[in-house]
């Protein structure tokens, strides 16, 4: 992280060019010691010379002066000064430039005013008018400094970066951004600032999150910064706790997560003990409570669930037949809808409802159709399955019905009869019935339209 | 997000009946102006026990100055859910708003606030709950835009480091106060957050923060409040412990539902580029830029480097094309997106996460040069709300290990992708 110093008016710029010249015409090494020497000793080249009395010699001289003087090797410079032929008062001799132009009471070379009002001849500090502000009257030198930033700062830009991670998913994109924040010793807030980041957000952001920090191991996150950060935010759960009520359960569930990554030791659990604050006891008996699981450790990579839009689309609707079929021996709406909630996918919700209506239809009985409808009718009057979602759901299942038929013969029947029902309980609209495809008739469009098939009936 | 539903003509406000059972308003001829391709189910889309409808802020009666803050911020009609409630909310009665998230409601009761706060006082009035930190502050954002030029104080309680700097600000009094239940509750726990004057509570995202387990910290916030506050509940589902705080805090609520989907992905014509590898995206895009800025597009890349990366490669070709670049605060993003939408600059290159929030949906052509990592992303990319600007074209960029992740796509949103073909340009 580079940060710009403005400098005073020293003439380090105006310098520095000529410095080059002169390592570019003589091949020395760009070593200001050795550099020094070599103006010094006039070994400098004709160039150089011209370059030189463009601006005043006695300043520059001056400043190597005291540039040699700040050196470690104080004497060798100054001992090549002596023999110097240059003035030191600073002045000059008011002799005539060997240039011919110059010198005292002359107009200077041709041209000449240009490179002075560039270098320092034609601002005046003592200008009423000078304005210090004004970076165009300074001699700027850039350099890169380290701004020690609060750790305010620090956890807002990796809280920015976490978020887009959110989004794309890519550890290691994460880590060459982290990276450039150059934490060093600070990288346990990385840790820190992500948790609390989590702990606002779904648990499949939760869950990337345990990822980031498992493939941040070894990069950028030791075995200290672990233990530090999350030592820090046990400290802090009182006040975590304030704004995530599950805080507790979800930091330990963190922790647990870590030490399955084989991010810290299980020991640290113990270590950590000493701690009097009743959440902190929570968390770390939620850790060890998994950890202590049998096949605990397996069972921690699906700690935060299963869901979200980033699983296949294969993997999400198994999870869905399977809480159906959940529901159909529990009848537990409630715990249905939390399982569909936690898949975290509401914009695929219109599978939801194609598979209770196929289930419906393979079971051909009864309970399964009332039990159905009632579930559909729930989620649709808390408006989690959106009116069109429950549409394109039932319209999924019309077009179907062809190969539906084939294994379930009755198909039809069964589902007019669970369409009725949900009509009944207004879980689909008019229109939704309308197309409710009949077996074996050809529809025609009109009775006028010579007998055209109408074959698009669902679009 | 503002003319999704003006379906009225003119602006005038009249009353209009809304069915409050389910799908009662089936014979109501308002209903069908509501979508526009036909056979469109708008039945029970939205519900309604307030028959009132403005069509647009300055139909309101809003002060003067809010109205300014209101233009100011961008809007320039009210949304489905901010025509129908925001009267209510001022007029003082009790209200349930449910609308998908992203339809203004954090609006709707901002508005509403703004338009109650007496800004002489400087006692707080109106308290704002919200499931997290991180929604607390995107509220005071907007509370703090529209009330711009009201000389209002809105203040979101973040605790943590901060928590000092809360009880600093809190004691010298805050007219409009943002925070979790949990936090809130603690506030007035310490004495620094006084009640007794708080005439709006307003509990944004409900079904959220229940879920979040804040049941407990509500009722207690409540219970610390004047018996005649007035309560406005907004949250994007309700389900049963949502009805649970209606029947118990509320007096004879006003009920809005907005049912109705935010985006649809009806009526854009999607395509997929088989681009092989990732290094011929590149060569793909400059390909298609001729056609990009036959009209405006947005192209969507996953990560801000990348975004950063390509606005350097197409800048390097003399393409112009401007960028939301990641470390831009809020004004500068502010002034790229006004540049993009006056149409000086015509491709913009974009993140999810820094395009959030701004209305990109004007535009007629979306690039996914990444596709989106997470399936729900997509459709908040290239769906488009209400019933204008529906035409549109997305294509998306697809190497050989993306295949899958397309037929996923399709199959999540129960759309079809096909191949772009040569004329995609007269398409847009």
């Amino acid at each position: 992280m580079g940060e710009v110093a403005v400098n005073g008016p020293m003439s380090i710029m105006a310098a520095d060019p000529a410095e080059d010249l002169v390592n570019g015409i003589d091949g020395l090494p760009s070593d200001t010691k050795e550099n020094v020497e070599g103006i010094i000793n006039g070994v400098a080249g004709l160039n150089e010379r011209v370059k030189r009395r463009a601006k005043r010699p006695s300043k520059f001289l001056s400043k190597e002066l005291n540039r040699a003087n700040s050196d470690s090797q104080v004497v060798a410079p100054l001992r090549a000064l002596k023999n110097s032929r240059k003035s030191r008062n600073g002045f000059g001799r008011g002799l005539p430039k060997k240039g011919g132009a110059g010198g005292k009471g002359t107009w200077g070379a041709l041209g000449s005013e240009l490179a002075e009002e560039e270098l320092d001849g034609a601002i005046d500090t003592n200008d009423p008018n000078y304005d210090e502000t004004n970076p165009e009257n300074k001699e700027i030198k850039m350099k890169v400094i380290h701004v020690d930033r609060s750790d305010e700062e620090i956890q807002k830009q990796i809280s920015s970066l976490v978020a887009e991670y959110y989004d794309h998913g890519d550890t290691h994109e994460t880590y060459l951004s982290l990276e450039e924040l150059n934490l060093s010793v600070r990288a346990h807030l990385v840790l820190v600032t992500a948790v609390e980041l989590a702990m606002d957000h779904k648990p499949s952001h939760r869950e990337m999150t345990s990822v980031l920090l498992a493939d941040l191991y070894g990069h950028m996150l030791y075995e200290p910064h672990y233990a530090k950060g999350y030592d820090m935010l046990i400290k802090n759960l009182s006040d975590l706790v304030l704004d995530t009520p599950d805080a507790p359960t979800i930091l330990g569930n963190f922790i647990a997560r870590s030490i399955a990554d084989d991010c810290i030791p299980p020991k640290f659990l113990q270590v950590i003990r000493e701690v009097d604050n009743e959440h902190a006891v929570t968390a770390l008996a939620r850790s060890e409570s998994l950890l202590s699981m049998r096949h605990g450790l397996v069972r921690l990579d699906n700690v935060w669930g299963v869901g979200g839009g980033t699983r296949p689309v294969k993997y999400l609707v198994k999870k869905m037949v399977l809480l159906l079929q959940e529901y159909l021996s529990s009848a537990d709406i409630a715990e249905a809808t939390r399982c569909l909630l936690e898949l975290e996918v509401p914009h695929f919700h219109h599978e939801l409802v194609y598979e209770a209506i196929i289930m419906t239809i393979e079971k051909m009985d009864d309970r399964t159709s009332a039990m159905m409808c009632e579930l559909l009718g729930s989620l649709h009057r808390a408006i989690i399955i959106t009116p069109s979602q429950m549409k394109a759901g039932f319209l999924r299942v019309y077009e179907d019905m062809p190969q539906i038929c084939v294994d379930v013969p009755p198909a039809y029947t069964v589902l007019e009869r669970f369409v009725m029902r949900c009509q009944a309980s207004k879980v689909v609209g008019d229109d939704v019935v309308k197309k409710l495809p009949v077996r074996g008739r050809k529809r025609f469009v009109s009775e006028g339209d010579g007998g055209r098939v109408k074959d698009d009936a669902y679009f | 997000m503002s003319d999704k539903y003006d379906h009225q003509k003119d602006g005038d406000s009249r009353d209009e009946e809304w069915g409050t059972g389910g799908s009662s308003g089936g014979g109501n001829n308002d209903n069908k102006d509501y979508d526009g391709p036909a056979g469109m189910d708008v039945d029970g889309i939205i519900e309604s026990t307030w028959t009132e409808v403005a069509t647009s802020f300055d139909d309101m009666n809003l002060n003067e100055s809010l109205l300014r803050g209101i233009y100011a911020y961008g809007f320039e009609k009210p949304s489905a859910i901010q025509q129908r409630a925001i009267m209510p909310c001022i007029k003082g009665h009790d209200a349930i708003a449910q609308a998908q998230s992203g339809t203004g409601k954090t609006a709707t009761f901002s508005i509403a606030i703004l338009q109650r706060i007496d800004s002489k006082s400087q006692e707080t009035q109106a308290l704002i709950l919200a499931p997290t930190r991180e929604l607390a502050q995107q509220i005071q954002k907007v509370v703090l835009a529209l009330g711009d030029y009201m000389n209002v104080s809105c203040h979101a309680c973040i605790g943590g480091t901060n928590l000092r700097e809360d009880m600093r600000r809190l004691e010298m009094g805050v007219q409009i106060i943002v925070g979790t239940p949990g936090r809130v509750y603690d506030m007035i726990n310490r004495r620094v957050l006084e009640p007794k004057d708080i005439k709006m509570f307003v509990l944004d995202e409900a079904d959220e923060m229940l879920s979040r387990g804040f049941k407990d910290q509500i009722y207690d916030v409540f219970r610390f409040l004047p018996h005649d506050v007035q309560v406005v509940l907004l949250s994007a589902t309700m389900p049963a412990d949502v009805m649970d705080v209606t029947t118990k805090f509320m007096r004879k609520p006003i009920t809005i539902l907005v049912k109705k989907e935010e985006l649809t992905l009806e009526g854009i014509k999607q395509f997929y580029v088989n681009v092989e590898k990732e290094d011929w995206k590149l060569e793909t895009l400059c390909d298609l830029y001729e056609t990009l800025t036959i009209t405006q597009a947005v192209i969507f890349c996953n990560t801000r480097r990348k975004v950063d990366w390509l606005t350097d490669k197409m800048h390097q070709r003399d393409f112009t094309v401007s960028a939301m670049h990641g470390d831009m605060d809020q004004k500068e993003r502010d002034v790229i997106m006004r540049e993009f939408r006056s149409g000086s600059s015509r491709v913009l290159i974009t993140t999810d996460l820094l395009a959030r929030g701004i209305d990109v949906q004007q535009v007629s052509l979306v690039i996914n040069y990444d596709l989106p990592t997470n399936r729900e992303n997509y459709i908040h990319r290239i769906g488009r709300g209400g019933r204008f600007g529906r035409k549109g074209v997305a294509i998306n960029f697809v190497t050989a290990d993306d295949a899958r992740i397309l037929q996923d796509i399709e199959e999540h949103y129960r759309t079809s992708i096909e191949e772009m073909p040569m004329n995609v340009a007269d398409l847009i």
